[in-house]
Formats: structure tokens, C-alpha cells, sequence
């Protein structure tokens, strides 16, 4: 097998202190549609090994330890000059030392494969549900099995098994002459018949009511209501906030303890944890990329640092415990229904062109596509214009009861802000 | 210096030419890309130091076939034996594509119908990156953050990035033979700054067809970049409204590429999801406005020679004085629209599909002089540095987010930073209110370009300096 290769050639260079590899298999399909049409049908199986390699030196009486990181391509027949190279580049680095993972107990895959083969199913159920004037404009679909596994110098040898179903879609509604489209995404590690139905005819409405949308008008002071994906991004600022790696780096000063809201006049608790086993998310795993055993970790609670998360080079940094690297994150709900959030005046945002949150500044924002504007006596559908604030400056914040799963995320459904500026659109789009 | 042809395709080349011809008696029409693109990455921060692959590196192949309706894909990264793909090809592809056209549609495009060509390109730069060693690098950006430091005490955090990528590729069809190795790299600045209340950043980039000579011009950009950023420490939020606008030319290719750079692309023609299709041979900007895009409209990140489906580089003239003329173009969208490829048919990597990608955008130089431009507005904003921008093809939004605005008053540049900016409205809207245009031309690839939330490829885009009238928020 060519991962023994590597590793023979990894152990009789002297100056290898350490070393790691990922080998990654991918066995993939792909169907891509325009409107219900196939327009191609593809198929990927690609295998990699990325391979670090570690080397521990001592300078003007400092002991570091060097790295470099590279990648082996099945049939490569240099492997000892790359080995070589990296190691002479590793010389280089300066790091601070750290230690590897060492020897990890396995476990079983937890998620379930789904058969690649199973690809045309998506788009027929995909295709199953109609809506008047609206229309599912074009779609991609992507199946992939990935089988990894992790090997390191310190007897690490553990595996990752995950199954993902990626789907980007757009749908187009007419009204008179005019058509508006609405872009979509979602990613699983499961295939669901009726979640894909429903996320379809959801997609299919809310492009309808942009068909019926008229310009954001200029509004001042008003409560803006986030929604689905929006609320994803809003909490990176908190995931961010508290990761070991931008603690080191000086891009975040959270402290075990800190009160994360403690200038926003009135905020509902955040609760949040990071969890490695999130059911349905592609990207849950037992072990991040070191090789690290993952466990679910509550890291703020009732908006207040309880712990700070990190793989462990940047947890040996920081002298603190590390929880491996996680992408899944839960937010607890709050206790307001979404009915309460939307009293009086507001505006609720159902998609962006790209909503986006800086989580070093805590700015945030972005472009409404389709969202409700209510004056406290009726609601109207609105497009154009630009939500934008940060989290500094917002007097309120209220998590709503009801919940959602966006990939690698569960959280509120929708989170009302107060302190956000709404910019209006001059001309209908 | 001439950059030197992968020795891993110039191996695989008899494998790919028996494939095709395998497959090309089986379908009617096959072809093959091959990719061996290889790079490194260096990273120098206060508190570590990073050498690794580039994320541009991939090596592999994709072949395409004609399945007589249109054409199926299989990417791979490992040729054992010819046969076994041939079989995979029928065992698998074809079994899919089958399946799905006995259940229902397929949309037709017709067989690719080629001129024969063959060449080999190779592309030149000051400084190979082989002929310097890590340590070098390493060392030079290392005084570029240690220059940081002494020009501020408020810099918490400098990185000093550098990258170098050296990219291979080989098309082989029937008809076809063609092969291009050229390098690209890049170069990132970013300072981040610190008081007792804010944490803020600001970057510098440089890009282009170049070696290691790079790493000396970056030195250049350190003091801009520290200054910056520590401006952006009193910087203030600016109050919704439309305001007229001087923008940057990284600015103004933000807007070039999101405003009509996704809005002609050709697939999106075939998807009906352009609303630019209306439009063709009609007003949609002012006079002063002409803009292009190709991979052979300038030496930037996104020049080559060839594209991923074996199309030779044009420059397109996307809007003449104003004029919509014609929309950038991938092979299967012109064999479809009966239009003649631009060679702007772009994969991620070989493991991706080809879609209408823009390579070098840009809008083209005019005649005014900035200090006039800056002298003709009452009362706006400079606008410098773009964070990220969003397209939307069919209702002509567009969203830019911009890192800072230095605002203008009666003619002059004043002391008043707003930060961030998003710059959002009507594309037709924005582009008709380009008053002024500079003599300038600057181009930067420092980013990359995805095709909604995916599809990630090196593209630049620039222009001169512009005066505009644009809602900010």
C-alpha cells in the first residue's frame, strides 16, 4: 500500500523528529440540471495523502520545532526527495514547540454511508413538487463518500468515514413580465425524502413573494429579525470569539469568564457548544485532523466564556486543555416564540445575497434579497437595500424558542436585533 | 526565465493519448485535461511561522465524453491501467446518464466539432521560485513584519504571506494537443491594530505572472498598510445614503466583476438566469464606460493560454462606451447558444465541472486626473480595499462590501475614516452614473472568484480610478 511507503520513507529520514498523514479517498457523483433537464452527469474517485513533516532544532540556546506541510499523489515515485525537501523548508520555521496527538482509542463510524448510487433519487424527489409561475431554474447535486484516515509518528492510526449530500439550487418565480430568482444550498450527511421536498417547496414560496416584493424603503430605528442562515453566520462571532487560535493570534480577547454581551443593553443568554456528533451534519467526526478524540464541549454559557476551544498546537500555546477542531456548533433556543418577535414595527430578512459577519470586528451585514417589512398594522414584502451594524452597538438581542438545523449547525430559527441600520433601495430590483 | 514543463504530464501523456483514442472510437468525441499545478505557501506572523502547499495545487485528470445527447465527466488522480477506466466510463457514467434519460429529460448539445491545433506555451518570470531557497523567503517576509512593528506600537499581530504557483496543464482530444506551463504568485500584508476598545485590519496585495521578484515589492506596501490600520482604529460608521463616490481600482474591479462580469456568463445565458441576455447591443452603462475580460486582455493571476476545455485565450469586449456587446463564454454554453467559445471555460480543479468563469476583469482607463476627480466632489467618500462582493445575475443586485471610505469635502480629502462599507443597488443604476474616469490601470488578483458559495478560481480584475454615485450603507 502506498501509505506504508510513505511512512518507511518517513522513518529512515534522521531528520524527521515527527510526523503526520492524512490519507483522503473520495468516490463522488454529480448530476447538474437546468430547470428539469440533465445538462451533465459526472463521477470523481481521487485519493491523496497530506503528509506533515516535523523537525525539532535548537538556535541561540531557543529549541523550536519546525514543520512543513505537503502533498503525495498516487504513482509518485519521488518520495524521498519531497520528504527531503520539506524537511530542509521545516528548518526554517520557528515555532514554538508543541507536542502531536499520541495514540488515540479507535472508534467506530458513527454515520451511516449513503450509496453514491443513489444520486438519481435526489433529483427525482427534487423534481416532484410544483408551485404556480415558480420553478426550480437549475440544480447541482453532489454525493460524496470520504474515507479518511490518520496516521501519525506517536501510534496514532484512526479513521473518519463521512457521507455527504451537497445540493445547490435556484429557483425563479414570475409575476407579469417580470422574474426574480432566489440561490439555495444545503449540505447532509444523510438523504431524507421529505426534507429535500420540503426545503424545495419552502424555496419555491419565498421566491413567489420576492416576485411580489417592492423596494425597502428608508427605515430608521426599527428591529430587524434575522432568519435561517443569517442566524448561522450572526454566531461565528461567538464561535470565533472564543477559539484558541484567534486568542493567540491577538484577534479576539475573550478570557474564561467574560461576559460576551456585557455592552449590549439587553441580550438573551447565549448558550453555545460545539459537538462533534451532530446527527445529520456531513461534517460530524470523531476525530479532527490530528487525529484528536472529539467530544461535544460547552464553550459559552448564558453568554459568558466557559471554555476556550482549540486543537493542540494552539491549546499548548494558550496552557489549557484542548478539545480538538470542530466546524459543528449548537446555540441553545431562546424562550420567545417567533410570533412574539414579530409585534410592532419591523423588518424580518429571509435571504441575503450574502449575509456576512467579520468575527474579528463583529461587523456584520448584507444585501436583502427577499425580506417582510411590517409598519405594526401590515407586512409587505421588500428587496433591495442593506441591513448592516455590529455587535457593539446593539441595544437588544432576543433568540427566538423555535429551532433550526443549517449543516453543521442547530440554533434559534430567527434572532431579533435592535441598533442594526437599514439602508433603503432607491430602485426595485 | 523560461518555466519548465511538469515532468508528471510530459510522463502520463502516452497514457491520456490511449485513453482518448479508446474513448473517442467508443463516443465520437473524448478529451482529457490533465493537471500538475504545484506551489507553496509561506506565512510570518508575530507568533508562528507556516510553510505548506499552495491551496491552487491539485494534480489529476478529467476526461469528457459525448454520451449522444451531451457530455459526462469522471475525474481521477491515479491511471493504472487504461482499460479500467474505459470500463469505469460505460460501468458507471453511462449507467447514470442512462437511467436518468429513460426517467426524463436531457438537455441536448450538439458534438464538438474541432480544428486541429497543437502547441506548447511556456510562460516567463524574473525568479524562478526553485532558484531561492525557503530560508530566504522566510527571512524576507520576516523583516517585513519586524518593519511593522517599528513603524507602530499599535500593531498587535502583522502577516507577512507569500505564494508561489507554478501551473501545468495538458489537453489532449482527437484533434487537440496542446500544453501550457506558466507561474503566478501573490502577496498579502495584513496589520491588525489594537486600543482598548476596538480591534481593527487592513491588508495590502500583490499579485501577477511572477516568481520570488514579488517578495521586493511587497516590502513596499508595509507602511501603507500599517498606517491604515491604525487609522482604522477612529474610524467611524457612516450614515445609510447615496453619496458620490470615488472608487480605487480594486474598487472598481469589484464592481466591473460583480456588476457584469457574472452577469455574461454564458451558462447562465442557457439557464435563463441573465437578465444581461436583454440587454445585448443596449445601453446599460454611461459612455464613459468600457470594459473587458480574457485571459489574454492582460498579464495577471488569470493569463493563460488555453482554458480547461481546450480553448485558446481572447480578450472580449464586454461593453463598448456603454453598449452591452457580448457575454464571456465557456465551450458546451457556445455550442448550445450557437456562439463561438472565449476560452473562458474555467474548473476549480480537475475534480470540478467547467462553467463560463471570468479570468482578468476589468474596466478600461479614461482621460480625467484623480486630483480632479477628488476636486469635483462636495461632499463623499474615496473608497479603498474590497472585503468581498456577491453577483446576482438575473435581478442585476449587487453587494460589495468595502474595508474602509475616506471622506471628501468640498474637494478635499479629510481626516474622517467610515469603516466597513456596503456598497449595494442596481447594476445598470451604478454603472450609468459613472461621471469621471481616470487615466489609470492597476489590476489585482490577490482573490478568488466563486460561482455562488463554490467554485472557487484565481481570477483579477481593475480598472482606473471612477467616479460614481452608489448607495452605501
Amino acid at each position: 500500500m502506498m501509505i506504508d511507503r510513505i511512512i518507511d520513507a518517513l522513518r529512515s529520514q534522521r531528520e524527521v523528529d515527527d510526523w503526520k498523514i492524512i490519507e483522503r479517498r473520495v468516490d463522488g457523483r454529480e448530476l447538474f440540471f437546468v430547470k428539469d433537464a440533465l445538462d451533465m452527469n459526472r463521477a470523481k474517485q481521487t485519493q491523496k495523502f497530506f503528509v506533515t513533516v516535523y523537525h525539532d532544532f535548537e538556535e541561540n540556546g531557543k529549541f523550536y520545532r519546525g514543520s512543513s506541510e505537503f502533498t503525495i499523489h498516487p504513482g509518485e515515485i519521488k518520495i524521498e526527495s519531497l520528504i527531503k525537501e520539506n524537511v530542509f523548508s521545516s528548518k526554517f520555521v520557528k515555532n514554538i514547540p508543541y507536542p502531536l496527538v499520541t495514540s488515540s482509542e479507535k472508534r467506530i463510524a458513527f454515520t451511516k454511508a449513503i450509496p453514491i448510487d443513489s444520486i438519481n433519487e435526489v433529483a427525482y424527489d427534487m423534481y416532484s413538487e410544483k408551485l404556480e409561475n415558480t420553478w426550480i431554474n437549475s440544480s447541482e447535486i453532489f454525493m460524496d463518500h470520504v474515507e479518511e484516515r490518520i496516521v501519525n509518528s506517536k501510534g496514532v492510526d484512526v479513521s473518519n468515514d463521512v457521507s455527504s449530500l451537497y445540493v445547490e439550487f435556484v429557483t425563479t418565480s414570475r409575476f407579469e413580465k417580470t422574474e426574480v430568482e432566489l440561490y439555495w444550498n444545503f449540505k447532509f450527511s444523510k438523504f431524507e425524502d421529505k426534507v429535500i421536498r420540503d426545503k424545495v417547496v419552502n424555496a419555491m414560496k419565498l421566491t413567489k413573494d420576492r416576485a411580489h416584493a417592492v423596494s425597502t424603503p428608508n427605515l430608521k430605528d426599527i428591529p430587524v429579525i434575522l432568519v435561517g442562515e443569517s442566524v448561522k453566520e450572526f454566531f461565528k462571532y461567538h464561535l470565533y470569539k472564543v477559539s484558541a487560535r484567534y486568542i493567540y493570534q491577538h484577534l479576539s480577547n475573550a478570557k474564561i469568564g467574560m461576559d460576551l454581551h456585557e455592552n449590549n443593553q439587553k441580550c438573551d443568554g447565549i448558550t453555545m457548544w460545539i459537538d462533534p456528533f451532530l446527527e445529520g451534519s456531513a461534517y460530524s467526526v470523531g476525530y479532527d485532523e490530528d487525529g484528536f478524540p472529539l467530544i461535544k464541549i460547552k464553550i459559552i454559557d448564558n453568554s459568558s466564556v466557559k471554555n476556550i476551544w482549540g486543537d493542540i498546537r494552539y491549546a499548548h500555546y494558550l496552557g489549557i486543555e484542548p478539545t480538538g477542531h470542530m466546524t459543528n456548533f449548537t446555540v441553545e433556543p431562546g424562550k420567545t416564540s417567533e410570533d412574539d418577535l414579530e409585534t410592532g414595527k419591523y423588518v424580518k430578512v429571509l435571504s441575503f445575497s450574502d449575509f456576512g459577519m467579520d468575527p474579528i470586528t463583529g461587523d456584520f451585514g448584507g444585501e436583502i434579497r427577499l425580506g417582510w417589512y411590517s409598519d405594526g398594522k401590515k407586512t409587505i414584502p421588500i428587496t433591495g437595500g442593506s441591513i448592516s451594524g455590529s455587535i457593539s452597538d446593539l441595544f437588544e438581542i432576543v433568540l427566538s424558542k423555535e429551532t433550526q438545523q443549517i449543516d453543521n449547525f442547530t440554533g434559534p430559527n430567527s434572532l431579533k436585533i435592535i441598533g442594526a441600520k437599514i439602508s433603503g433601495s432607491k430602485t426595485s430590483t | 526565465m523560461k518555466v519548465k514543463f511538469s515532468d508528471f504530464l510530459n510522463d502520463s501523456t502516452k497514457a491520456i493519448e490511449e485513453i482518448v483514442t479508446a474513448l473517442s472510437k467508443i463516443y465520437g468525441y473524448a478529451s482529457i485535461l490533465g493537471s500538475d499545478t504545484r506551489g507553496k505557501r509561506y506565512l510570518v506572523t508575530d507568533l508562528d511561522v507556516n510553510i505548506g502547499d499552495s491551496g491552487w495545487n491539485e494534480r489529476g485528470f478529467v476526461l469528457r465524453v459525448f454520451n449522444g445527447l451531451n457530455y459526462s465527466e469522471f475525474s481521477f488522480n491515479k491511471i493504472d491501467k487504461p482499460s479500467h477506466l474505459i470500463d469505469f466510463v460505460s460501468e458507471h457514467l453511462m449507467k447514470s446518464f442512462e437511467e436518468i434519460k429513460n426517467h426524463g429529460e436531457v438537455l441536448k448539445c450538439p458534438r464538438v466539432i474541432e480544428e486541429p491545433i497543437t502547441g506548447t506555451f511556456e510562460g516567463e518570470v524574473e525568479i524562478l521560485p526553485e532558484n531561492v531557497d525557503p530560508g530566504t523567503k522566510i527571512e524576507k517576509l520576516s523583516k517585513m513584519r519586524d518593519h511593522a512593528h517599528d513603524l507602530s506600537k499599535q500593531i498587535v499581530n502583522f502577516w507577512s504571506t507569500y505564494e508561489e504557483v507554478h501551473v501545468n496543464k495538458i489537453f489532449i482530444s482527437s484533434r487537440k494537443s496542446l500544453r501550457q506551463s506558466y507561474i503566478w504568485s501573490q502577496g498579502y500584508l495584513q496589520a491588525i491594530a489594537q486600543n482598548k476598545e476596538k480591534t481593527r485590519y487592513s491588508y495590502e496585495g500583490f499579485s501577477g505572472l511572477k516568481g520570488v521578484e514579488i517578495l521586493d515589492e511587497m516590502s513596499s506596501g508595509v507602511d501603507k498598510v500599517v498606517k491604515a490600520s491604525e487609522a482604522l482604529l477612529d474610524s467611524e460608521k457612516i450614515e445609510p445614503g447615496e453619496y458620490d463616490v470615488i472608487c480605487s481600482p480594486d474598487v472598481a474591479g469589484v464592481i466591473a466583476h460583480e456588476a457584469f462580469g457574472h452577469g455574461v456568463e454564458m451558462d447562465m445565458f442557457v439557464k435563463g438566469r441573465a437578465k444581461a441576455i436583454e440587454y445585448l447591443g443596449k445601453k446599460v452603462a454611461s459612455d464613459l464606460v468600457t470594459m473587458h475580460d480574457g485571459a489574454a486582455a492582460a498579464k495577471e493571476v488569470s493569463s493563460y493560454f488555453f482554458d480547461d476545455e481546450g480553448t485558446l485565450a481572447t480578450d472580449t469586449i464586454v461593453i463598448d462606451h456603454g453598449t452591452l456587446k457580448t457575454g464571456i463564454s465557456d465551450l458546451l454554453s457556445a455550442l448550445r447558444l450557437g456562439t463561438k467559445p472565449t476560452g473562458n471555460g474555467k474548473r476549480e480543479s480537475f475534480e470540478r465541472k467547467a462553467y463560463s468563469r471570468m479570468t482578468n476583469t476589468f474596466f478600461a482607463r479614461g482621460t480625467d486626473r484623480l486630483e480632479d476627480m477628488i476636486l469635483s466632489v462636495k461632499h463623499g467618500y474615496f473608497l479603498e480595499k474590497v472585503s468581498s462582493g456577491m453577483e446576482d445575475p438575473k435581478n442585476w443586485g449587487i453587494q460589495c462590501w468595502i474595508l474602509y471610505g475616506r471622506e471628501i469635502k468640498n474637494g478635499k480629502i479629510t481626516n474622517r475614516i467610515v469603516s466597513p462599507i456596503l456598497m449595494t443597488g442596481y447594476v445598470p443604476e451604478l454603472l450609468s452614473s459613472i461621471s469621471m474616469v481616470s487615466n489609470d490601470l492597476e489590476l489585482s488578483g490577490i482573490g478568488s472568484c466563486g460561482k455562488g458559495h463554490k467554485e472557487f478560481v484565481k481570477v483579477s480584475s481593475g480598472g482606473p480610478y471612477m467616479k460614481a454615485r452608489a448607495r452605501l450603507g
